[in-house]
């Protein structure tokens, strides 16, 4: 099956050059993998790439924070810390040594959506590193101990990024943008919900999320696609979890205006979030919207937004826009940072080069030299086989085919001046939009 | 936990344009060798180059790398390289900066710099057939560069912009300029390389026309390119595009010595913040002493991973710290510092991490560390060092730094002698340079966000960076 779907792909593939559609220096060899659907509802897809010896493994599974149950924010990211705390009859310094050993590449985090579990190993340990990975996702212990470990460090960290003006800016403005969601919520948890959590609820969550169904595996680096699929039923077959009921409570209405948020710290730079709820990743005016963002705020040095802010005015170290854009959810925002006393002025140039952008749209050249950057630069993004494991696993969340990274270039280069002011119309919305502000107040004297 | 503490120590190393890093380490047993191959090239003027082919993705790498960084800066002109860098992308004679970005840019590159102690590099990240154009680019800027007066003042803007961003609102990167300007007293590692605020704001366009004729040189430069190319055409284009470019035949790098008093030293910052910080420095000797395998080797046992001593004596066993471990410079012009450092966990103070590190450290000169021990640790760094050449870029910073400490070849010859190390010799070094008789500790002692800040004069001579003004 495998083999006449890669031959399918490839003969899609040779259409496309043939067209002369494809960039040049575009992605192919470094993009086409394999996939495979699994016995229990898992994905496996593989790409070889044997120049290293070493191969990267990352595991998806539907258990992130949007799972939890209300009043137990944090669960999802302390399951996850907590599986290699003690599993298959090993403590925790018995995994730590044996991960060390391999390098210290095994690790699972938390995100809203997923949990990922990843590894990096040598070939020639591939095998120990699996067992070890299967072994702290299908039988950790979660010791009674390990647990109050992981809540007094989660919630010192939690006090920790307080110094971080950028990470409370960020939180300011998710809370204020969707209220108690999952997507307002920190993963880690609040100094609030994290005490609460108990071992009844992690070993629930764990039964409940943890298993093949919706599980995607991908593997890149030194490795075939045999011995990925061998490894994953040597090791995972037969691993179920339970389910359950996913709430998900209804957003909040969306701001009225531009909503002010202001925290007040003796600093000396005003980190500014602005931004609102965009489009998801699916919508197909994304393609628009990226060459769009690219123009604004996305490009680096070239930006509109950094042109003046920067380059001419001298207010900002830097500043970007970007849209966070996933399979159910998206958002677009806007990040800077400047001296307390010229907030305001940083502000007010960020708001025009946004009405600029709706109002006056962009020039052709413009359009064709964004949309060279993002076709040309696909290719140089994946530069490792993390980055590739990153991308296939992206795809597949979204549910495109392997065939995507290919077809890429050709939704850029559809797009159209008139759909990136619209783009930048529909999808950037101030008159909905969050405005947070972390910075010395007296100093700032923010009008808004 | 260690990553992000390399990461939180390379902030203040290295300075980059705008973003952009990645990590890794430095290795051992069956493999032990660097899966890559170097080939090396002079030009007639004096530039080298270092080329690596990689074929995994239709992608090229270029860096040059200046050896100039701050480390040159005279007193009362700190910042100077590093503002200079940023005024490398103000454009030249030929073209203006805004065309050189948006050429990169229209070819699907990308492009950044850093400066550092020791270095000042640029790069760019390509697809594979725009080689030619990037080497263009770079030579032009080499010689052409075009100082305006009208491009300063912003730029200058955005550097103390900068300086704000990484250091002023960071209470951790406050307290690690001031213990490196503590332990340093006669060398310019004492210096931050963005500079002190009062530096960058008295800089001239004179103190950059001087400094880019001095050191940007053919002759004082190295290229590196990592990816997907034929090493005899990149050849003849750094001929082409770089050997017409006359050298001045550059003075080289000053010598400077730390002096080798032993004093102890104590800092401490008070700043608004939710936790202390603990970190002690010591001065120790890199990869041209005997000894500098025989250290790596210490750090790896003492901060390197959730094994290691201190994270499993100060975050697991007495939970009194929320991170815990250890740096140190092996690659570098001059010796640099190793570095302790623990953050506490809410509730504790810096003097009850600084008591364990202290006992962790006596525990080990006093009981030794065991074989198995090290074998662990030399596993894991091989194992690192080849996920490090997963990434071209990586393997690019690995070679140019090497280069610009002295020799590249330095990449290759560390995994084996980390293997050569015996259980002594971590021990001997760390009753050699470890101990608390010529060490600086850091200390930060957060102040409640409640006390509005009172801001220190802007008189104070190298202040504690206020960062206001």
């Amino acid at each position: 099956m495998p083999a006449t779907r890669e031959r399918l792909f490839r003969a899609f593939f040779l259409a496309l050059l043939l067209a002369g559609l494809l960039a040049p220096g575009a992605s192919r060899a470094a993009l086409r993998y394999d996939r495979e659907e699994l016995p229990g509802g898992a994905v496996l897809l593989v790409k070889e790439s044997p120049e290293l010896p070493m191969v990267n493994v990352q595991i998806s599974l539907d258990a992130g924070s949007r799972r939890e149950p209300p009043g137990k924010a944090g669960l999802a990211q302390m399951t996850a810390s907590l599986l290699a705390r003690g599993a298959a009859g090993k403590n925790a310094l018995e995994i730590a040594k044996l991960n060390d050993a391999l390098g210290g590449g095994a690790g699972v985090s938390a995100g809203r959506d997923h949990v990922t579990a990843s590894l990096k190993v040598l070939t020639r340990d591939l095998e120990e590193g699996a067992g070890l990975l299967a072994d702290i996702l299908r039988r950790p212990a979660f010791p009674p101990d390990e647990i109050e470990k992981t809540r007094s460090q989660t919630l010192g960290s939690l006090r920790k990024q307080q110094d971080r003006p950028g990470y409370l800016a960020g939180l300011a403005f998710r809370r204020e943008l969707y209220g108690n969601t999952a997507e307002g919520r920190q993963v880690e948890g609040s100094p609030e919900t994290v005490p609460l959590i108990r071992r009844e609820d992690i070993q629930a969550f764990h039964r409940n999320w943890y298993g093949m169904k919706g599980a995607i595996f991908v593997f890149v680096g030194d490795i075939t696609l045999q011995r990925a699929r061998d490894i994953v039923l040597q090791h995972f077959q037969g691993w179920e979890a339970k389910g359950g009921e996913a709430p998900s409570p209804p957003l909040p209405p969306a701001p009225k205006g531009l909503k002010a948020v202001k925290v007040d710290r003796p600093l000396t730079q005003a980190t500014v979030v602005l931004g609102n709820r965009s489009l998801t990743r699916k919508n197909p005016d994304f393609y628009a919207a990226r060459v769009m963002n690219y123009i604004l705020g996305g490009g680096g040095f070239e930006s509109w937004l950094m042109n003046n802010l920067r380059e001419q005015k001298g207010l900002v170290y830097g500043v970007y826009s970007m849209f966070e854009s996933d399979a159910d959810s998206g958002l677009w925002r806007l990040v800077l940072q400047t001296k307390n006393e010229s907030a305001n002025q940083a502000i007010d140039e960020s708001l025009v080069e946004v009405r600029r952008m709706q109002e006056s749209g962009i020039s052709e050249q413009q359009l064709e030299e964004a949309k060279a950057f993002i076709t040309g630069s696909f290719a140089t993004q994946f530069s490792s086989s993390g980055r590739i494991a990153d991308f296939i696993l992206s795809v597949e969340r979204l549910g495109f085919d392997p065939g995507y990274a290919d077809r890429y270039p050709q939704l850029i280069r559809a797009v159209t001046r008139e759909q990136v002011q619209e783009a930048a119309r529909k999808h950037i919305k101030l008159d909905e939009a969050v405005l947070a502000v972390v910075g010395n107040m007296a100093e700032a004297k923010l009008k808004r | 936990m260690r990553r992000a503490l390399g990461l939180l120590l390379l902030w203040t190393v290295l300075l980059a344009t705008s973003l952009s890093w990645a990590g890794g380490g430095g290795a051992e047993s069956p493999l032990l060798r660097v899966p890559w191959k170097v080939t090396e090239h002079r030009l007639p003027n004096g530039m080298r180059a270092l080329l690596l082919p990689d074929k995994r993705a239709p992608a090229v790498v270029f860096l040059v790398w200046y050896q100039v960084g701050s480390r040159e800066e005279r007193a009362g002109k700190t910042g100077l390289a590093h503002l200079l860098e940023h005024m490398m992308f103000r454009g030249t004679k030929e073209r203006s900066g805004k065309e050189f970005s948006n050429l990169i840019k229209r070819n699907g590159g990308s492009h950044n710099a850093f400066t550092s102690y020791d270095y000042t590099a640029y790069y760019e990240r390509m697809p594979a057939d725009r080689l030619e154009l990037v080497m263009q680019l770079e030579a032009d800027r080499m010689v052409n560069l075009e100082l305006r007066k009208e491009d300063f003042e912003p730029e200058k803007n955005v550097v103390l912009e900068e300086r704000r961003t990484r250091t002023d609102d960071s209470p951790t990167s406050l307290l690690f300029e001031q213990v490196q300007a503590a332990a340093f007293t006669a060398h310019p590692y004492r210096n931050p390389i963005i500079g002190w605020e009062r530096d960058i704001r008295s800089l001239g366009l004179d103190d950059l026309r001087e400094f880019y004729r001095r050191y940007y040189d053919p002759a004082n430069a190295i290229a590196v390119i990592v990816g997907d190319f034929e090493p005899e055409q990149a050849v003849r284009l750094l001929e082409k595009h770089f050997g017409p470019v006359p050298t001045r035949k550059p003075a080289g790098r000053p010598a400077f010595q730390q002096n080798a008093e032993r004093v102890e030293r104590r800092v401490v910052v008070r700043k608004e913040a939710e936790l202390p910080y603990l970190s002690m420095a010591h001065h120790a000797p890199h990869w041209k002493s005997g000894d500098g395998h025989a250290l790596a080797m210490l750090e790896a046992v003492l901060g390197g991973g959730e094994t290691s001593r201190l994270h499993q004596r100060l975050v697991r066993r007495d939970q009194i710290a929320l991170s815990a471990g250890a740096d140190y410079t092996y690659i570098s012009v001059d010796p640099g510092l190793f570095y302790l450092f623990a953050q506490p966990v809410p509730g504790k103070k810096a003097e009850e991490v600084e008591r364990a590190i202290q006992e962790e450290l006596d525990r080990l000169i006093k009981e030794g560390v065991t074989r198995e021990e090290l074998d662990r640790a030399l596993r894991s760094v091989e194992a690192q060092t080849v996920f490090s050449m997963d990434n071209p870029f990586y393997r690019a910073m690995l070679l140019g730094r090497a280069a610009v400490a002295g020799d590249w070849r330095l990449v290759e010859s560390f995994l084996p002698g980390l293997a050569k190390v015996k259980p002594e010799d971590v021990v001997r070094v760390a009753k050699a340079y470890l101990g608390p008789e010529a060490r600086t500790t850091g200390v930060l002692v957060p102040l409640p966000l409640e006390r509005k800040p009172r801001r220190p004069p802007a008189s104070l001579p190298h202040g504690p960076a206020d960062g206001g003004r």
